[in-house]
């Protein structure tokens, strides 16, 4: 094996070289997208605003100090909210399906959201039948969610770090569990619940993205880049894994610890995401096999395009939510759901086919 | 290379391993025989490190296995497992790339010795391909060329090993030759090799050494010429059977009595 040149061509370099131009060209598409979905997102809503113009205009009467309030205050906080957890949510599910080489692995799918959103339940039960002040009301249900999803968090790691090592088989096998013990429980909730209590139980397990604030949007912002930051620079143990976690330890990857540091990311991204919009569905199912269908599998770029894509998708889903039943919202998770079920029934097509 | 010391080992009240001291030279490629049961994959799991023995000890270069890191291991030892597609396609050469991965190089220096072991292993045509397109002989040999990429180094192979688990299991007869052809020119470039094998006569036809274990214990081990014997194989399938000489390779093939395989 010592006949190597360095003067040799190397034609799998050429070859590697032009095969990733076409990911290259779609994140460059996407980089560029995003603030054309963020103009159209903050423009949009039941006050239409010509963000460019108001930008643009000469006369500095024209943005009046009603618009800038609905673009600072209301507007774009939700935007960086809807970016960060489409972001986020996409980026979660790129990581559990690599990790548990599912491709139907999903941050719902460990219990977190469930854990969320039982809690929040929990939460509106004891607000309809406690007096409690208006101000603690608003940050109440985000509290009681993110503690629902450190729960399940904590449940999922009691029953999993008991000898060192994190099986996969038994990580889902846990999620599920969770999943069943929440689901269970909130079916006790909904059923002790009065009418309006169930329907606001209802619509916060559909999403919604009204009522952000900067501080909340910025601390999830802040998360997920974290995650992302994180999730990159292990890419490649991570694509080890997606192949084979026996063949990634005897390649040196410590897998447990893998496990463990993006388990831990994913749960609080996931937390974040929730605890202050509700469960917004597909997106960190659905986002993932659309990146792999667009760039292909290397996690170089699909990590990325993930989060890329991901926000893309919420920020529009959440300003079509805005703009079906203007001046009333729909829920976000209503939107995720139909962009999702459509393409879950070409994926059954495709493998039939 | 590998030095195991009266190994036993015991999994849920089950003893799998008793009392196995087996030495793995170096240039020599050992082929590692049994019946179904006989323990061949759990001492390959001892190999790997993935189970701890209850006592005795596991020497590779010298030193107790547990006491070398992963990632230095990984320089001088690599696993090719049973045919194990993976879920998501990729393309071969980024599949063949991550063996790399460990390694602290430029791309366009992994893309080199990709390059190299492809030519090698003769699967240059396949690296523009996807993995869901190879067919079971296509996708093993890759397998196989991804554990030789990862041990590739300038000082040439001298001092690795590769450790492989029915490799030929999904392999056509020419499939077969072609991997135990490509284990030789390994083994003339420096390497060792370890390789559980259920055909017999294959093993005795490609392999330097031969191991043979009997339910937990190590029957016999030695060159293929004093191991390959009616008596070893008959005890250690629990068969009747006999040896023939094969003019064509030059080596006896073991053959089940007809009468016996009557009355079974």
């Amino acid at each position: 094996m010592n006949t190597l040149t360095l003067d040799k061509p190397a034609n799998l370099a050429e070859l590697k070289r032009r095969n990733d131009n076409l990911p290259r060209r779609w994140l460059t598409a996407f980089v560029f997208l995003i603030p054309v979905v963020a103009l159209w997102a903050v423009g949009t809503g039941a006050m239409d605003l010509d963000v460019i113009s108001l930008m643009f205009s000469s006369d500095n009467g024209a943005l009046s100090e009603f618009h800038r309030r609905v673009l600072t205050e209301i507007r774009i906080p939700r935007l960086v909210m809807t970016f960060a957890t489409g972001a986020g949510l996409a980026l979660c599910g790129v990581v559990l399906q690599s990790l548990f080489r599912n491709p139907l692995a999903e941050p719902g799918l460990l219990g977190i959201s469930s854990g969320a959103a039982l809690f929040a339940a929990i939460g509106f039960l004891i607000l309809s039948v406690t007096t409690v002040p208006e101000t603690l009301s608003l940050v109440f249900i985000p509290f009681m969610a993110f503690l629902g999803a450190g729960v399940a968090v904590f449940g999922l790691f009691i029953l999993n770090y008991g000898n060192g090592a994190v099986s996969t088989l038994l990580l889902i096998l846990s999620g599920v569990a969770i999943n069943a013990t929440a689901m269970t429980l909130l079916g006790i909730v909904t059923y002790v619940a009065d009418d309006s209590t169930l329907r606001l139980i209802t619509f916060w397990s559909m999403g919604s993205y009204s009522g952000i604030s900067w501080m909340v949007s910025i601390t999830t912002l802040v998360c997920v880049v974290g995650a992302m930051a994180y999730f990159y620079r292990i890419r490649g143990a991570l694509a080890l894994m997606s192949l084979s976690e026996k063949q990634a330890t005897y390649q040196g990857i410590d897998t447990t610890k893998i496990k463990l540091c993006s388990l831990a990311f994913i749960a609080i991204v996931t937390a974040f995401c929730v605890s202050f919009t509700g469960i917004v569905g597909f997106v960190g199912l659905v986002v993932p096999h659309l990146a792999r269908m667009l760039i292909g599998t290397n996690l170089n770029f699909t990590i990325p395009m993930s989060a890329l894509m991901g926000a893309c998708l919420v920020a529009t889903a959440d300003t079509i939510s805005r703009m079906v039943i203007t001046p009333a919202e729909l829920p976000i998770g209503l939107i995720t759901s139909a962009l999702g079920i459509p393409f879950f029934l070409y994926l059954i097509v495709k493998a039939r086919g | 290379m590998y030095q195991l010391e009266n190994v036993t080992l015991t999994r849920q009240k089950k003893r799998l391993l008793s009392g196995v001291s087996l030495s793995l030279a170096t240039h020599r490629i050992t082929a590692l025989i049994g019946a179904n049961g006989a323990g061949k994959s759990t001492l390959m799991k001892v190999l790997l490190g993935e189970y701890k023995v209850d006592c005795g000890e596991v020497m590779f270069k010298g030193k107790s296995l547990h006491q070398w890191k992963l990632k230095q291991l990984s320089f001088q030892r690599a696993y090719v497992a049973q045919s194990e597609r993976p879920v998501f396609d990729a393309k071969v050469y980024d599949y063949l790339l991550l063996a790399r991965e460990h390694h602290q190089e430029s791309l366009t220096q992994a893309c080199r010795w990709g390059e190299e072991v492809a030519d090698i292993v003769g699967i240059a045509h396949l690296l523009d391909s996807s993995i869901t397109r190879l067919s079971g002989g296509e996708f093993q040999l890759l397998a196989f060329a991804r554990a030789w990429l990862q041990l590739a180094k300038y000082e040439g192979l001298d001092g690795t090993v590769m450790l492989l688990d029915e490799p030929t299991s999904a392999l056509d007869i020419k499939q077969s030759q072609k991997l135990y052809r490509l284990l030789h020119q390994y083994k003339e470039k420096g390497g060792t090799v370890l390789i559980i094998e259920h055909d017999i006569n294959q093993a005795n036809q490609y392999c330097d050494h031969i191991a043979i274990l009997k339910q937990g214990e190590l029957l016999v081990e030695g060159t293929s010429q004093a191991c390959f014997s009616e008596n070893y194989l008959n005890q250690c399938f629990e068969t009747e059977g006999y040896l023939q000489h094969n003019e064509h390779t030059n080596k006896p093939t073991y053959i089940l009595n007809h009468e016996w395989e009557n009355n079974v």
